[in-house]
């Protein structure tokens, strides 16, 4: 089983409307890919490497201008917007298991990066953000005199 | 409730357009080539595959492998004039409707 929204003509709205909020509902209890406020959340994977972290976020449809990355305090933040095309005819009947609005995650990063060196690169709907470790954190081997 | 298989199936939306339907696919790391389209008596198929990056992963939500999701097509759909493009993780199939399926005025005479 998968979800589906079922987007409706405006004139068919009310039970099915009904119906969808009760989609939602329960859509919001078993996944967690889109929050009650209509927020949705990206799928993240991040690689720890020795001089680097790779953060990896699936944003498929995302323009890059609408993405904004910050490093505070340790803290990454990635915010963005996915825009729907609104074409709002009444014959325009579709049906959408993609989530549409504004995202946002953040981590805290638990080594320390160098805020300065921190590369993004969008390919193929992934967001790529390269963290380098700044020097001092990197592990390295102490020779025994 | 059984939990939902969320991430295995890209999520897809059909749409109508003013010549028929797009089939939009979200496939975010996927390239070009792994992905294949057919369409077999009227029914279009879309396979891919969304490869892992090498490396440990210490924390991972995204999922990886081979996908395969079919849709049966309208008879009115021009099954030669179908287009799909690829661009920013996202596929989108042309599916135009036959000259004949559109609608049309008649003259009275």
């Amino acid at each position: 089983m998968f979800s589906t929204i079922t987007h409706e003509p405006k004139h068919n709205r009310g039970v099915l409307n009904l119906r969808n909020e009760m989609d939602r509902m329960f859509r919001s209890f078993y996944d967690d890919h889109e929050t009650p406020n209509g927020h949705w959340t990206p799928s993240v994977d991040i690689v720890d490497e020795k001089d680097k972290l790779t953060l990896t976020a699936e944003i498929p449809g995302v323009d890059k201008n609408d993405v904004k990355i910050n490093l505070q305090n340790n803290i990454l933040n990635i915010e963005g917007e996915k825009k729907q095309e609104l074409e709002e005819k009444d014959d325009n009947y579709y049906r959408s298991e993609r989530y549409y609005g504004k995202f946002c995650r953040s981590f805290t990063l638990s080594s320390e990066v160098d805020s300065e060196k921190i590369q993004a690169d969008f390919d193929n709907g992934v967001l790529v953000v390269t963290l380098p470790k700044s020097e001092k954190v990197q592990s390295r081997q102490i020779e025994i005199k | 409730m059984t939990a939902y298989c969320k991430t295995c199936l890209p999520p897809a939306e059909i749409k109508q357009t003013d010549n028929g339907f797009n089939i939009i696919m979200e496939l975010p790391g996927s390239s070009h080539d792994d992905i294949k389209i057919w369409q077999e008596k009227g029914i279009l198929t879309i396979t891919g595959e969304k490869k892992a990056p090498s490396g440990e992963r210490v924390f991972s939500e995204r999922v990886f492998g081979k996908f395969t999701r079919s849709f049966r097509l309208s008879e009115d759909a021009d099954l030669d004039r179908i287009e799909a493009n690829y661009s920013d993780g996202v596929i989108i199939v042309e599916i135009p409707e036959k000259e004949s399926a559109k609608p049309r005025n008649i003259t009275i005479k």
